[in-house]
């Protein structure tokens, strides 16, 4: 399942339930992304294979959102990052920062309690 | 189906990059390229060692494409949303900063010199209302606003529609279907270098001038506002208008044309070139004479003849300013196609099918 990097665009009146549909549902995911990208990053990774180990835990996003997304994450500091070598390659490896650390905390107590609220309204 | 070589596959990647790199801000570039080369170099050997096997053209193709137009993705890296919203989206956040130049720069430049005039004719004493200052103003920035809006809306339509349809062989030349340029059969191996957006910017920009050129001299109230009766200008602005209007002409052509061959350097460098002599020829004449306003035999007052002088005096100065701007650009170009022309040729690759 792929993410489209664009914002949200609102469906127009009179567009398909598969448009509808697809829309929502990359707008629901798109709220998802920063939380899955922090998660993943307690572990330090380079670019590309965090998005490889994202799409094999079932939550894959387009490369131009994700390396914007980690830099964008890095300049407000809940990421941080070294270019090191590996394989005579120079990479940039990216980890949770400690203010990333705190955030995700909080974004995950949310996380749960959005869960729970919805479960009890979806179950009525 | 045919087996990518290395330097094939460097040279995509380089294209690719370099395309990004044109539209990043310049104090990221180096970093964010190199952190996007090592991503997609990594990407490419991961599917190379899943198939056993070199990627094909095709393949790479679809690697880069799956990263997205180099215009979108250098956006995104910017992390500026504004666009222009009005009901619906008309200009998306890939085109606004363009687009937020340009008008700035037009719209500042016609500010100024009507700010310069009237404030020129109420320091002489003569009448200005506020009222026709605003009427002075207002047409001239509806104008431009209007014709940028449109021209900037209508590409921004163009590339949402068609976000796919660019050819990673030219990363620049995605726009050529747009203004009926059929795609060459060879693609050239060596990076073209002139950015689609300063095209367009450029573009705009001279366009919204030849439009202004042409309502000022159609009303030259919009400049003089009331007290427009008391001057006329002088011969020498007849006698240089026509070409300066072609030399003005001719460099929204030459824009039109960049944007939709940006590889076409050379020709851009000696187009510029030749407008950069022909400038300076323009301005040789016009700085001989050194007057452009004059007061009207029936208006000869005191008050006037300051202001004619005061104009004169500010044009003069504009245009031993435009000289040196414009003699510096010619020594640019003129390097520029020096250095274009010493180089050997390079070899072609084949050019890639649309998506």
């Amino acid at each position: 399942m792929r993410d489209t990097p664009s914002a949200p665009v609102p469906s127009p009146p009179g567009a398909s339930p598969e448009s509808q549909f697809e829309n929502l549902r990359l707008e629901l995911r798109r709220g998802c992304l920063i939380l899955a990208v922090l998660a993943q990053l307690r572990t330090e990774q380079y670019g590309y294979t965090l998005r490889t180990t994202l799409a094999e835990r079932g939550m894959e996003i387009d490369e131009g959102t994700l390396y914007p997304l980690l830099r964008r994450l890095e300049s407000q500091g809940l990421l941080q990052s070294e270019w090191r070598e590996e394989a005579k390659r120079s990479k940039r490896f990216y980890k949770l920062s400690a203010a990333g650390k705190l955030i995700l905390k909080q974004l995950l107590t949310e996380w749960k309690s959005i869960g729970t609220s919805l479960d009890g309204i979806v179950k009525g | 189906m045919t087996n990518m070589t290395t330097t094939t596959a460097t040279t995509l990647l380089d294209n690719y990059l370099k395309a990004v790199g044109h539209n990043l801000p310049a104090s990221q570039r180096d970093d964010i390229l190199k952190e996007l080369a090592e991503n997609i170099r990594s990407q490419i050997e991961d599917r190379e060692a899943h198939l056993g096997r070199p990627l094909t053209d095709a393949e790479m193709i679809d690697v880069l494409k799956q990263h997205g137009h180099p215009l979108i993705v250098a956006g995104r890296y910017r992390h500026d949303d504004r666009s222009l919203t009005l009901g619906r989206r008309i200009i998306g956040p890939t085109l606004f900063p363009f687009y937020a130049k340009v008008l700035s720069f037009n719209l500042g430049v016609t500010t100024i010199i009507t700010a310069v005039v009237l404030l020129t004719l109420s320091v002489c004493g003569l009448p200005v209302t506020l009222r026709s200052a605003i009427s002075a103003l207002f047409w001239q920035l509806v104008i431009q606003l209007a014709i940028a809006t449109l021209i900037f809306a209508a590409t921004d339509r163009h590339f949402a529609a068609h976000p796919d349809k660019w050819d990673p062989w030219r990363p620049y030349a995605d726009f050529s279907r747009f203004f009926s340029v059929p795609a060459s059969g060879n693609a050239p191996e060596s990076p073209v270098r002139v950015s689609r957006f300063q095209s367009l910017a450029r573009f705009v920009a001279a366009a919204l001038f030849l439009v202004w050129l042409k309502a000022i001299t159609h009303s030259a109230r919009w400049i003089f506002g009331g007290a427009v009766g008391a001057f006329q200008v002088e011969p020498i602005w007849h006698r240089v208008y026509l070409p300066f209007e072609l030399l003005i002409f001719v460099l929204t052509v030459q824009a039109g044309i960049e944007f939709a061959r940006p590889d076409w350097v050379r020709f851009s460098s000696a187009v510029r070139a030749l407008a950069g002599v022909t400038g300076l020829a323009i301005l040789g004449v016009v700085l001989n004479t050194g007057h452009i306003i004059a007061v009207r035999d029936a208006a000869a007052t005191a008050a006037n003849l300051r202001a004619a002088h005061i104009f004169n005096t500010w044009f003069f100065l504009t245009m031993l300013a435009s000289t040196v701007i414009c003699l510096l650009g010619l020594l640019s170009n003129l390097r520029r196609l020096t250095r274009d022309f010493r180089k050997p040729a390079t070899p072609s690759h084949p050019a890639v099918p649309a998506a």
